[in-house]
């Protein structure tokens, strides 16, 4: 698998499928230099967005990345099914999608707060600074507690400029 | 007495300000390209590692 992160994020903004970028990529994009093997995304998951997200994912053989099966998404959840969260893997990369992120709140509350960027004629939403840095020492983890300062001394340097 | 300065917090902590500020003069669509073919570097690097490490094992055992 070779992953293909904008591939990806420009798949889903095409089929109108509304998200918000989180975690480790929104860090990167942010200005973090650390390297995350994954995208993750926050939206809601109704039952309508799963069929977009389905019809967005099925060219690059999504699955269930947690099942010991690795159940395909093509088929699993059943048509109709509302859901939380989904971990998946493709064939362009890991995305999850998360109804809500630990700390900040659900897809309409970080929608709110997050940062418009127009990039190759298409227009991502962003996790705001202040709200990823919340998320990352919510979740407390050493690794995240490290992102956090690396974000605190983006946003100071951001202050300086 | 522990700075309240985030940028000596994070220099304590070992993060290189100096790569951020690399990083803070890029627009977010080169941040992504240049960590995109970072992870592309890591990944192939595992892959070598992972056959080299296999046809040592194939070739001691083989010895063997």
């Amino acid at each position: 698998m070779t992953p293909d992160f904008s591939q990806l994020l420009a798949r889903l903004i095409d089929t109108g499928f509304e998200f918000v970028i989180v975690r480790g990529y929104a860090a990167v994009a942010h200005g973090s230099a650390q390297v995350t093997r994954d995208i993750d995304i926050c939206a809601v998951l109704t039952s309508e967005n799963v069929e977009t997200l389905r019809k967005a994912l099925a060219p690059w053989r999504p699955k269930h990345r947690l099942t010991p099966q690795r159940l395909s998404f093509v088929d699993v959840p059943s048509v109709g099914t509302r859901e939380e969260n989904l971990y998946l893997e493709t064939d362009v990369g890991v995305v999850d999608i998360l109804s809500s992120i630990l700390g900040v709140g659900d897809f309409e509350r970080l929608k709110s707060r997050a940062e418009k960027l127009e990039i190759e004629g298409r227009v991502h939403w962003l996790i705001s600074l202040e709200d990823l840095i919340v998320a990352k020492e919510a979740l407390g983890r050493e690794k995240d507690l490290l992102t956090a300062k690396e974000l605190r001394a983006i946003a100071a340097k951001r202050n300086q400029s | 007495m522990t700075s309240s300065n985030p940028l000596e917090i994070a220099a304590q902590a070992g993060i290189d300000l100096d790569l951020l500020d690399t990083n803070l003069a890029l627009s977010v669509a080169e941040r992504w390209r240049q960590h995109d073919a970072a992870l592309a570097f890591i990944l192939k690097l595992e892959a070598a590692k992972r056959d080299h490490d296999a046809r040592l094992q194939s070739a001691t055992c083989q010895a063997h």
